[in-house]
């Protein structure tokens, strides 16, 4: 059953006197992609910054599997197809796969603060967390940057040599870090990991001191995709195999959730992990509900690649549609009825006595799954999104050339507009709305005065 | 008859015979209804032609009346299709039942990427499939005919397969949709992807002239030399090709098979060569050529080119350095690495870029220096693209790969490290320029293969005396590059596709209609074509259909060879077929040795193309996608001229059997004469193994030098037994065939048993020194069909081998070998796909295996010891069933790859 994630949003942002920050890749450590303040509309564009082309790190899936006869394979390594943004102290943030650099931008003029180079690309924005940025690159350094002036504070050799090697045009570390850095508690993680046949290294240093407080090996994995953290655990993409679960006081892997996969993931506050695509057998694009406790799968959605979860609904779209769906009451009503499918289950209807009470229960069933229909709280026609976001009660959602904003009660688009490119990063944070496409463009609205 | 002659009254009449007609287009129906009568199963959507969508699950059911008042003795069907998508069981129009062994019915459609009718009479659905395969987006002409005595189907006008079934047709006994655009029985639905123009039924056959004015108005753009289109910038491609009469030529293109541009050549003779700019990047773009003939504009099927595969350099304007010039003087023009260790103002790195397509890498130890240059290059959208700056607090040692930069330097007048540094760095046949004006050119790595080949020389011994610095275990070699291309660049798992190429310090690599040339040593691509008819698979039962020298490519693409320049893609001329063989043949074996460059013909529509579905190759016992692939004459070219020198035809030889070394052309050839007149140039019957001699002929003069009545089979018998498949291999002393041979039961059906026999003649005069013979270890996953590797003492197929000279079973085996590809040699052990069906290396010394994780290879071979190198491009990332890593990389030996001392992290 998954409840509203509400709590964790308050935790996890910078909330300065103004606005709410959108401080690591997604918001939280989680990834839920929600903020708690609604942005205010209409909005228009402020600037637009140029990032360049990203440099992804992996090409597009295989056009399909002819033996299989499976097509439309879903690519599960696009970790980082845009710029994505953080956002804090009226400065919006991003690392850069095309030139090696996390930039910080005047939030309201998209005039350039500072640049901060690595040796080869950074795949996420970095994680702010005060006025301290933390990123990881290609070239397998850590790096820890003053958030207002850029300035170096340190660097740390994630990788267990400088060596490089050639990669799409670029020189990278054959262990690059490319999780991001997950702050949280006073402690920092990353991942430096590559190649599934090298040993692949997860560090936790002391986020005031930068001290080392454990260094774990793992093998036969690649860890990629940003990493999540919750509970007493750090989980960890690995895209074409099922996210690595390790234990967050000492780095230790319990296992994998091998119903999940892909790099699109998040945590639910009853640890439950949204990820996917799951692999690439399946004939439509899924995302699937895992229990990371047992690793089963306790639910699918068919059909999407995108998922967001606010206040006990979740909002997504499955074959030209988008909608919500109320998951607190549907996972009630899913629990309820399971109980009484077993019931059901046990009774023999040969046994005469039992005819009435197995009566009793199928009308429950029924009933119960009428019920579930009524879950599905509004749906619209709607092409698919490339990514979904929550600010308050606005859902945010990112298409070709356009950015829409929907009202999460009804449905009802509320203000829309172009951009260039697929948007497939969306930053609501400290007022503005920040989208990022996958021509390297970023634009930035702000409310019309 | 009542619904039929209501049809009759209805609709117009095209011919006499014609008893139905329906147009799923927007005039032919009636808002969901279509015309006279069915219905659409979803609101339809029409294209701006105004045919309906056939997408997602739209299809059209009739009424099953109609069907059941059909003539069941005899009868056609006629369509005018546009398949967009290749699928199993495609149906264009069915009323069938298809449940375990109760068939009935009849259905004209498609079973992959072929056209195919299927009629019951009672018995099982029997089947005529067109052996070419269909161009998706291309619109087709068909028609299906019974008699009651033969079935037939009509490609374009052209008979494209027929059989003998007898009696009227068994009509389904249990209510059963009669369906257009999608095959549907009582538990089974599979809707198309594509157009239908029409469907007609007729209860008369169509004549020969009406045949024959089908095939004259379904006859496209006529091509001497075949559409190609080669990128040359981000954003730019040129799309070129030669026609075969003058004429105005138009080309339409666009992102979607809507097209939308439309561009005039402007050529006033045959070659067209057009630009394509302003390209949108990752875009998949459809294209269509049209020409003005006598009868009227003839169109090209929509041909494809992914911009996403354009990983070409960005062009920048010149700018000058001292330096610069004299560094990159008469180096090769091509993408690559420059590697500058050192700088002083910076200045030489944008002159070195924009002076060539290098991306141009410096480490510098000043973070000042760094900085402001990276600040600069940044502010012009160069840093990290063409130009890069690493900041290194110590220059004295580059923790980089060996053998990286096509040029290394400094920009300092004093080194900043030792000049042994920079030689390091520097690749085979790559530049290292000192500062005192002296240049050097690296050596190859020591021990260095070229893998020329299919099999690496075109000996096919799978073993080009690569010793990969002495490694035997995976962990003796190390990372030299990873990258592109990636899963989205080939055929899924590429199913048994010709093999890469390495050779002179280039990788070729093909993939789904296009190839690609890479720097071997940095990955760096160096160009990259797509080629609508590039495609040929199930190389186990035929040949590659490419070669390399250091110079060129040479590409089979129909019945021509492209010669291509191999650094830069561009063609440099065209091979024909002999005159004799032009119109009806296709280019088959491609090899080349010295001056002389050997091609064969095999007839049209030979060699296989299909690879939607359950097209793996792999089935035991004689079936059609087990046939060898044959030539009826091969012949040699002279490199000097590219013309003609000689010709041998005799009988057909098989393929897979022609191997040519030291001027030696040896082959398996069938002169069985019934098998010579009437096969089709793919055969698995047993015709092909009556009459088969070994031949071997002088490679530059084509002159028999021996030829012998090849023994009697092993295992195989005229009455059981098969032959899965033949290979051929040459050694200093003798040439090897390899026949895998499968056993039957009584019934005729393979036991799942069978043996590898062995055949050694002597290269001088032909004589058999052994015949020898090995178990297979099982029947499937290709260990059936292992491909031999040949060293000078000894032969490995699965899971064993002989000995040489002698031909006795070696005393150990080798593995274990999983999944379905080939093995290949080094001097040191075996490259296989192994352990946990991943890349393994098994030792010759030790004799275990280590394998790399997750690393997949394609179902063939797309793996090779060359070049001083492990090279592992792309093979199996379209595979949906694992974790696999759908990356190209190669790997260095550690003792090559400059690290010193161990990796561990700094705690």
């Amino acid at each position: 059953m998954i409840r509203s994630t509400l709590a964790l949003l308050v935790l996890c942002s910078v909330t300065t006197a103004k606005a709410v920050s959108w401080p690591t890749y997604r918001h939280d450590n989680r990834r839920n992609g929600v903020s708690s303040e609604p942005l205010k509309l209409p909005l228009a564009q402020a600037w637009t910054h140029d990032g360049g082309a990203p440099q992804q790190a992996w090409t597009g899936p295989a056009k399909w599997d002819a033996f299989s006869a499976n097509e439309g394979l879903q690519s599960m390594r696009n970790f980082d197809p845009c710029h994505f943004t953080t956002a804090a102290h009226d400065l919006i943030y991003y690392g850069s796969s095309a030139d090696n650099a996390v930039h910080c931008l005047d939030a309201k003029t998209g005039n350039e603060k500072w640049l901060h180079f690595t040796n080869s690309s950074v795949r996420f924005p970095p994680t702010i967390v005060g006025e301290k940025a933390w990123f990881g690159s290609d070239d397998g350094f850590v790096y820890c940057a003053d958030a207002l002036s850029g300035k170096a504070l340190w660097k740390k050799r994630a990788a267990p040599s400088d060596r490089l090697v050639p990669s799409n045009g670029k020189l990278i570390s054959p262990w690059p870090v490319r999780t991001g850095v997950t702050v949280e508690n006073g402690r920092a993680w990353f991942a430096a990991s590559l190649l599934p046949w090298k040993i692949s290294y997860l560090w936790c240093i002391d986020a005031t001191t930068a001290e080392q407080i454990y260094l774990t090996e793992h093998n036969g994995v690649t860890l990629q995709g940003a990493m999540l953290a919750g509970g007493d655990r750090l989980y960890i993409p690995q895209g074409r195999a099922a996210p690595v679960v390790l234990k967050q006081d000492d780095g230790k892997a319990t296992g994998t959730i091998s119903q999940a996969g892909g790099v699109f993931c998040l945590l639910t506050e009853d640890n439950q992990l949204i990820a996917g695509p799951p692999n690439q057998r399946e004939r439509n694009e899924q995302l699937r509900i895992a229990d990371t406790t047992s690793g089963k799968r306790i639910a699918t959605f068919n059909n999407t690649n995108r998922v967001v979860i606010a206040k006990g609904k979740a909002y997504l779209h499955s074959i030209d549609k988008l909608q919500c769906l109320d998951l607190t009451r549907k996972g009630k009503l899913e629990a309820a009825l399971a109980i009484r499918q077993a019931e059901l289950k046990k009774l023999d209807p040969k046994v005469e006595t039992n005819l009435p009470k197995i009566e009793e229960i199928k009308k429950a069933i029924s009933s119960s799954q009428a019920d579930l229909k009524k879950c599905l709280l509004w749906q619209i026609p709607h092409p698919a999104p490339f990514e979904l976001v929550i600010a308050g009660d606005q859902l945010i959602v990112g298409l070709d050339n356009q950015v829409s904003i929907l009202n999460t009660a009804t449905g009802k688009t509320l203000w829309q507009e172009k951009v260039t490119g697929k948007a497939y990063g969306l930053t609501p944070a400290e007022g503005r709305l920040i989208v990022s496409t996958d021509l390297g463009h970023i634009h930035t609205f702000t409310a019309k005065p | 008859m009542k619904s039929i002659f209501l049809l009759l009254t209805t609709l117009s009449i095209a011919h006499a015979g014609m008893i139905a007609e329906w147009n799923p287009t927007r005039e032919g129906m009636n808002g969901q209804s279509l015309i006279p009568s069915g219905e659409a199963a979803e609101t339809p959507q029409f294209d701006t032609d105004g045919h309906l969508i056939f997408a997602a699950a739209q299809h059209l059911t009739l009424p099953d009346t109609t069907a059941k008042e059909l003539p069941f003795s005899s009868f056609a069907v006629e369509a005018r299709v546009r398949i967009d998508q290749a699928q199993k069981w495609g149906s264009l129009i069915s009323y069938s039942q298809d449940n375990g062994s109760h068939e009935r019915g009849w259905i004209l459609g498609y079973n992959g990427s072929n056209f195919a009718f299927r009629l019951s009479t009672g018995g099982p659905l029997l089947e005529v499939a067109a052996s070419a395969p269909f161009e998706p987006g291309h619109w087709t002409h068909l028609f299906a005919t019974y008699d009651g005595k033969k079935m037939s189907l009509y490609v374009n006008g052209v008979l494209a397969a027929s059989r003998e079934n007898l009696g009227p047709i068994a009509l389904p006994e249990i209510p059963t949709p009669f369906v257009i655009g999608a095959y549907k029985d009582k538990d089974e639905f599979y809707p198309i992807t594509g157009r239908i123009d029409f469907v007609k039924i007729h209860d008369s056959q169509p004549t020969k002239e009406e045949l024959a004015a089908i095939a004259k108005k379904s006859a496209g753009v006529s091509f001497s030399v075949r559409p190609a289109v080669r990128f040359l910038a981000p954003g730019k491609a040129l799309l070129f090709w030669e026609a075969s009469h003058p004429g105005k030529a138009i080309i339409a293109y666009g992102p979607s098979r809507k097209l939308g541009t439309i561009v005039e050549s402007t050529a006033k003779k045959l070659r067209h060569e057009i630009l394509l700019e302003n390209l949108q990047p990752h875009t998949r773009y459809s294209y269509r050529i049209s020409s003005e003939t006598e009868d009227g504009p003839k169109f090209s099927p929509i041909y494809e080119f992914d911009t996403g595969m354009n990983y070409m350099p960005q062009s920048l304007a010149t700018q000058v350095h001292p330096l610069a010039e004299n560094y990159l003087k008469d180096l090769p023009t091509q993408p690559g690495f420059a590697v500058v260790v050192g700088l002083t103002d910076g200045s030489l790195l944008p002159a070195l870029a924009s002076q060539s397509q290098l991306n141009v890498t410096a480490f510098d130890d000043d973070l000042a220096r760094i900085n402001s240059l990276r600040k600069k290059l940044t502010a012009k959208g160069l840093h990290g693209s063409r130009i890069t700056l690493i900041h290194l607090p110590d220059l004295k040692k580059i923790p980089l790969t060996s053998y990286v930069g096509n040029l290394v330097c400094t920009e300092r007048k004093e080194l900043p490290c030792p000049s042994s540094e920079l030689v390091r760095l520097t690749r085979p046949q790559g530049r290292t320029a000192l500062p005192d004006g002296t240049f050097t050119t690296r050596d190859p790595i020591p021990g260095s293969g070229e893998w020329t080949h299919q099999y690496g020389p075109p000996s096919n011994t799978a073993y080009s005396g690569e010793r990969l610095g002495g490694s035997q275990a995976t962990g003796e070699l190390e990372l030299q590059w990873i990258g592109r291309p990636g899963a989205n660049f080939g055929i899924d798992r590429q199913p048994r596709m010709s093999a890469p190429l390495a050779t002179n310090g280039r990788l070729f690599h093909q993939g789904l209609n296009r190839l690609m040339a890479l720097d071997a040593y940095n990955g760096q691509i160096l160009w990259g074509m797509e080629i609508p008819d590039l495609r040929r698979v199930n190389i186990p039962h035929d040949c590659a259909n490419w070669c390399a020298d250091d110079d060129h490519l040479y590409v089979a693409i129909k019945d021509l060879l492209w010669v291509l320049d191999a650094a830069t893609g561009k063609r440099v001329t065209t091979l024909k077929l002999t005159a004799a063989h032009r119109d009806s043949h296709e280019w088959g074996y491609i090899a080349h040795e010295g001056n002389t460059v050997i091609g064969s013909s095999v007839r049209h529509g030979a060699e296989f193309k299909k690879f939607f579905g359950d097209a793996w190759y792999d089935k035991v016992g004689r079936d059609s996608d087990t046939a060898n692939v044959l030539s009826d004459n091969i012949s040699g070219y002279s490199k000097s001229t590219w013309k003609g020198k000689w010709s041998y035809g005799r009988g057909l030889i098989i393929n897979p059997t022609i191997s040519l070394s030291d001027g030696k052309l040896c082959f398996l050839e069938c002169r069985n004469p019934d098998l010579i007149k009437d096969t089709s140039g793919r055969e698995a019957t047993r015709k092909l193994w009556k009459d088969i001699h070994a031949v071997c002929l002088d490679a530059t003069t084509g002159k028999i030098i021996w030829e012998k009545p090849f023994p009697k089979t092993l295992l195989r018998t005229d009455e059981k037994g098969f032959i899965q498949v033949s290979y051929g291999a040459m050694t200093s002393e003798g040439f090897l065939t390899t026949l895998s041979e499968g056993d039957t039961n009584e019934q005729g059906k393979p036991t799942g048993k069978g043996i590898f026999s062995y055949h050694y003649f002597d290269l001088a005069d032909g004589k058999l020194r052994f015949q020898s013979q090995t178990a297979w270890r099982t029947n499937h996953h290709g260990s059936h069909i292992s491909h031999p590797v040949v060293y000078e003492d000894k032969v490995y197929t699965d899971p064993t081998g002989i000995s040489l000279p002698e031909g006795k079973p070696l005393d150990h085996k080798f593995g274990p070998r999983e999944g379905c590809s080939a093995v290949v040699g080094t001097s040191y052990g075996l490259l296989l796909r192994g352990i946990d069906r991943c890349l393994t290396f098994w030792s010759h010394d030790q004799k275990t295996p280590t394998h790399w994780p997750r690393l997949r290879p394609s179902c063939w071979l797309s793996f090779l010891p060359a070049q001083g190198l492990f090279l592992v491009p792309e093979g199996g990332g379209g595979c949906s069933c694992g974790g696999w890593m759908e990356t190209s990389l190669a790997f260095i030996p550690r003792n090559n790859s400059g690290i010193t001392g161990s990796e561990e992290p700094k705690k």
